[in-house]
């Protein structure tokens, strides 16, 4: 995604062409994000919009030395993550570091290229539990570290930890039983 | 092919997708954008009402504390009276008030004037004044000598600069203490003598200094956003109204804004800045007030001035601790009092008439701590509901005899402007 400096200079301005121009280069990193967050279109939407609104007011702030991307995702993560504090669907369960730990032992199953499209490993994001879907998203998707998630999600790093293990858990055994599926069908 | 483990599978897969532009989600942003347009139209009124409440604040305190050489005329404010029994001090005593005035400059100064007559007697003997020095607070005199040959009565002497003092003096055995204005100016008519001194001030005086105008040119952005870029994104600010009932059928208002430091995840500090008003039509009355500034210039005769409006600014600091949607709080409260508003009783018709006016604060507290606990519990993100107790540790007068606490009950209102 490139976008120039005049362009966001323009937003800065109030330009309402810049902001329409603007919004559809973000539109495609924005709903990537949006999508791995939230249930359905209507969400995304809101989402996408709100997050949108902090970049266009958050411009002043932007560093031009900085990734314009990474800080577009930053913000449009966070936006996802109050959305969702603001729906409050916190189910957070608090288990202690030490409890957690042989969730973080798990086996790296190997998963093919072709195996799986990615509307299929959507839907199966979307079927974990709404904690464990934000962590897994967080952790292994957005590359945030467990401390970064429990200050996020307000949760200690032992809870971050076994939401992780959970969900990988649940998506090694739907993604087991889609491949079995599969091979019978063959 | 490539073989992933199960997040590089999901990363791969989701990370960046590729989603064609969706110009309903874009109409959705517009009516989002404009809505919150609306509300940021909304927000200024708020800080403009602060703004004024400050400044308001502010200018109270320079009209009585920062005037400095101020013309100064002690007169009969009674000038249009055609009583011939008006007191009318002689030269002697304003070359004695004069040469008090020119000697001690960095001092303070009660002039007492004994045998002073009422205005509805003749003056006989208005001699015998003296200089009390003492070190309560500082005077500064103009250098220029006042011009006493000029000045055949009292009431157009005492020129100084800039303010302007007429003086009532109605009774035997007057004593009045006079300070310039840093300092205010103050009466005391043990045997119901009355003295009215007024200060004029010059607005344009305290305007052209520099020191103390208020510069406007700079841009001013927007509080939110230097809250966000300053502040700690743990930190709550608020802006809080109260009203109440206390002791002595007093009414207190509070109006200002407020930090909520968290320390823990249940406990807290808040602290804040607080405009406080009260009013209290039952306190007793307390002669040794005098009216500070007399801008209409009629001719009362002052009977009686009753302190009964107080101004102060607050600034609490208690401990929170929160439970849910309840939060209970403690702490102490330091308060300074701006101004003073009094009323004075006319009765030299027999009939009783009274008026508002700024009166001087000595008798009064200036510094005034008391002890603060409330309750408040949130009703929703954003508004909350206070319930707070007051209690003064002390009385508000200095004088024994009007020993009054005014601890209150208010119920108040709280905006949270970031949470």
């Amino acid at each position: 995604m490139n976008i120039d400096i005049t362009l966001l200079n323009k937003c800065i301005s109030g330009d309402d062409r810049a902001i329409a121009l603007l919004y559809k280069e973000c539109f495609a990193v924005m709903k990537s994000i949006a999508i791995r967050y939230q249930y359905n279109n209507a969400e995304v939407n809101e989402a996408i919009n709100t997050g949108f609104l902090k970049v266009v007011n958050g411009l002043t702030k932007y560093d031009p030395e900085q990734s314009f991307t990474s800080w577009l995702k930053t913000i449009a993560i966070n936006s996802n993550i109050d959305l969702y504090r603001k729906k409050k669907v916190y189910l957070s369960r608090t288990l202690p570091v030490e409890d957690c730990a042989i969730y973080e032992r798990y086996d790296a199953p190997i998963y093919s290229e072709t195996e799986f499209n990615a509307e299929q490993l959507l839907s199966l994001v979307n079927q974990l539990p709404p904690v464990s879907k934000k962590v897994f998203n967080l952790f292994a998707i957005d590359g945030y570290s467990h401390k970064e998630i429990g200050l996020l999600l307000n949760m200690s790093i032992g809870t971050s930890k076994w939401h992780l293990s959970n969900a990988r858990k649940k998506l090694k055994e739907e993604l087991s039983s889609i491949s079995k599926s599969k091979k019978i069908a063959i | 092919m490539k073989k992933f483990d199960l997040d590089d599978l999901f990363k791969n897969a989701l990370e960046e997708q590729d989603f064609n532009f969706d110009p309903q989600a874009f109409k959705e942003f517009q009516s989002l954008s404009n809505n919150k347009n609306e509300k940021k139209r909304r927000i200024p009124i708020l800080w403009l009402f602060l703004g004024f409440t400050l400044l308001f604040s502010g200018g109270a305190y320079f009209l009585y504390n920062n005037a400095t050489k101020r013309d100064i005329t002690v007169a009969s404010s009674d000038t249009s009276s055609t009583d011939n029994n008006a007191y009318k001090p002689n030269k002697k005593v304003l070359e004695q008030v004069s040469e008090a005035t020119n000697h001690t400059p960095n001092i303070s100064k009660n002039i007492v004037a004994k045998n002073v007559i009422s205005s509805k007697t003749e003056v006989t003997n208005p001699t015998d004044l003296k200089l009390n020095r003492t070190n309560i607070k500082t005077y500064t005199s103009s250098t220029e000598n006042l011009n006493i040959e000029k000045s055949k009565a009292l009431g157009k002497t005492l020129t100084d600069q800039n303010i302007l003092v007429k003086n009532h003096i109605n009774s035997h055995n007057s004593k009045f203490t006079y300070k310039s204005l840093q300092h205010t100016a103050s009466v005391n008519a043990p045997n119901r003598g009355l003295l009215d001194i007024s200060f004029l001030p010059s607005l344009n005086q305290i305007l052209k200094d520099k020191k103390r105008s208020l510069s406007f040119n700079q841009k001013v952005k927007s509080l939110p956003s230097v809250i966000e870029k300053y502040c700690s994104k743990k930190d709550a600010y608020f802006l809080r109204a109260s009203v109440g009932r206390g002791q002595l059928k007093s009414n207190h208002y509070s109006l200002g804004i407020g930090i909520a430091i968290s320390l823990t995840e249940r406990f807290g500090l808040e602290s804040g800045l607080f405009y406080n008003y009260l009013s209290a039509s039952k306190l007793k009355p307390h002669r040794g007030f005098a009216q500070k500034f007399n801008i209409t210039g009629s001719n009362f005769y002052h009977n009686s001035i009753e302190a009964d409006q107080l101004h102060l600014v607050s600034i609490p600091l208690s401990l929170k601790y929160k439970y849910k949607n309840i939060s209970l709080s403690t702490g102490m409260q330091y308060s300074y009092l701006l101004g003073v508003r009094g009323t004075i009783t006319d009765n030299k018709e027999g009939t009783e008439a009274s008026r508002s006016t700024w009166i001087v604060e000595t008798g009064i507290h200036r510094n005034i701590i008391h002890l603060q606990s409330g309750v408040s519990y949130d009703l929703c993100s954003r508004w909350s509901l206070d319930l707070t107790y007051d209690h003064y540790t002390r009385s508000l007068f200095t004088e024994q005899r009007n020993a009054q606490k005014l601890s209150s009950l208010k119920l108040g209102i709280r905006y949270y402007l970031k949470k």
